[in-house]
């Protein structure tokens, strides 16, 4: 009974909401930027609209499939109504103006999205709609937003909020992270094909941003192999997060491995090597918005109070 | 408000029951949903496997019998898999609705081939030019469209499943698109090259090319 109080008390513990701020500030911009390339590119329509309209999604004037469309008719009309909808939501989200509601309806825009082009819909859109429903269900506005400007006269104003949906969004990062490190169980992920992995990734000509011939990449072919266990060590080590976290957070307790994690500052080398393998995937596969939609969510990791004393602390210097 | 200040209600137990749900169902959902196949097996990560199991079973008294090892893991996965799908099927109007999930297969290179898309197009006073490959000639300037993770999303290929389901439809856009922007040209064709991926001591070859499609000026 001890043991499940105890339980429930973890889930009910509050914190200065900064961190869940700035997930939903990195999460929205992500997502604002996506759909601004979009429309630069003129896709609206093609990926959206319906087939008689030029759209390439399969989407029917007769069979609409998604809700948005059986309301408003499925055509080229509603696709760039659905975008304006899902853009302004983005917009609003990132400026933390009636977060809750903006963030809810950018999560159904892109879940429309989603079942009106399935395979254009990639990991990225679905790790940033589970984000959405964290930050929609958390008081991810109550600061750093115009949410609070509104409410306390101040944009970042100190306010105590549940911890669970940052909890949860660490959980979704380990989640991701393992699973896919777990998942890597080809040849060139392991000794049999020689930790090639990388050295593969950048022959395909679909992902890799340049064009490297064979002898370039034989040459980097012993720091691919380095990069490829460190990716493997890295998504594995993942597991290990909630207890590097759990260490960090009761160091008042003290004992040779709570120093350790605390002092050699583990989770904070882990996180950097995170950030690190994001920018190396952006800046050699053409992943999209994958890398930064993924350290969107790295806010989280870092200890609210901590992000708090930073960020205010420059807010104060800028003020001066 | 700090944990201890408060006393623990009801809603408190509440929120930790349906978080634990929460946390259980999406941990089940990352398990994957197809299960172990013997080709899968065949593979050499899947033979190290089998040594391992078979070891196991040798371990535990048994023989070292490889075939067994094998006809084990299948059937594991697929009560995993069973399991899985029986636990989600309530969820699932909720996950598809929502278009959530944790299946995180990113990279795994679980096939030896690769593609690359070419674009050739026809001049109207004659002979075929090619306009676009994959992280290769692109003249056009087609590589911000082509590389759109949405829009290769639709046209890029799994090594088994043939071509996606869109791939016509990509193929009728991008023709208008180039069609309409380069009136030099009044056909275009796009195919799949099928390449082996490459290694150490020998540059990715080309099988050929599949799935060619051409489209005419008539479609402005």
């Amino acid at each position: 009974m001890k043991a499940l109080r105890r339980y429930a008390e973890f889930w009910d513990q509050r914190e200065v909401a900064d961190a869940l701020a700035w997930v939903r500030i990195c999460v929205g911009a992500v997502m604002l930027y996506d759909l601004l390339e979009i429309a630069r590119l003129g896709l609206i329509v093609p990926l959206w609209a319906p087939t008689e309209d030029g759209g390439i999604g399969g989407v029917t004037y007769t069979a609409p499939r998604v809700l948005f469309y059986t309301w408003f008719g499925a055509s080229a009309r509603s696709a760039y109504a659905l975008f304006s909808v899902a853009a302004c939501a983005a917009l609003a989200m990132t400026a933390g103006a009636f977060t809750r509601i903006s963030a809810g309806l950018l999560m159904f825009c892109s879940a429309q999205f989603s079942a009106l082009a399935p395979d254009a819909d990639r990991g990225v859109d679905v790790l940033l709609r589970n984000a959405l429903l964290l930050i929609a269900l958390s008081g991810a506005g109550a600061t750093w937003s115009v949410d609070a400007r509104r409410l306390t006269g101040r944009i970042a104003p100190d306010v105590p909020l549940p911890a669970w949906p940052r909890y949860l969004l660490i959980a979704q990062l380990v989640l991701l992270y393992f699973s896919a490190g777990v998942l890597k169980q080809s040849s060139a992920w392991s000794s049999i094909g020689g930790y090639s992995a990388l050295f593969t990734v950048l022959s395909k000509p679909h992902y890799a941003r340049f064009q490297f011939t064979h002898e370039q990449l034989v040459a980097l072919y012993p720091l691919l192999q380095l990069a490829t266990i460190g990716t493997i060590i890295f998504e594995r080590s993942a597991i290990l997060v909630p207890i590097l976290i759990w260490l960090r957070e009761t160091a008042e307790r003290g004992g040779r491995l709570r120093r350790w994690v605390v002092k050699g500052r583990v989770l904070e080398v882990w996180m950097a090597i995170g950030v690190l393998f994001h920018i190396a995937l952006a800046a050699f596969t053409q992943l999209g918005i994958f890398p930064w939609g993924c350290l969107a969510l790295y806010p989280a990791l870092v200890r609210p109070e901590r992000l708090r004393a930073r960020l205010t602390f420059r807010a104060q210097g800028v003020a001066r | 408000m700090p944990r201890d200040a408060r006393p623990l209600g009801v809603w408190a137990k509440i929120r930790a029951s349906l978080i634990s749900f929460v946390l259980a169902s999406q941990c089940i959902a990352a398990i994957p949903s197809r299960s172990l196949t013997r080709e899968q097996l065949a593979r050499p990560e899947g033979q190290r496997t089998i040594s391992w199991v078979a070891s196991l079973l040798t371990i535990a008294g048994g023989t070292p019998d490889r075939d067994r090892a094998a006809r084990l893991l299948i059937d594991a996965s697929r009560g995993i898999t069973g399991m899985r799908d029986a636990i989600l099927a309530p969820l699932e109007p909720v996950m598809r609705a929502a278009s959530m999930g944790q299946g995180w297969s990113l990279f795994s290179l679980a096939t030896p081939v690769a593609f690359r898309i070419q674009v050739h197009a026809h001049a109207r006073s004659g002979g075929w030019t090619s306009i676009y490959r994959a992280n290769g000639e692109d003249p056009l300037g087609l590589a911000p469209w082509m590389t759109y993770r949405r829009i290769r999303g639709l046209y890029a290929p799994s090594a088994n499943s043939g071509p996606r389901a869109h791939y016509d439809g990509v193929v009728t856009w991008l023709a208008q698109k180039i069609l309409r922007e380069h009136p030099q040209f009044d056909r275009v064709r796009v195919g799949m090259e099928r390449i082996t991926f490459a290694t150490r001591t020998e540059p990715s070859a080309s099988l050929g090319v599949e799935d060619l499609r051409e489209r005419r000026s008539e479609l402005r």
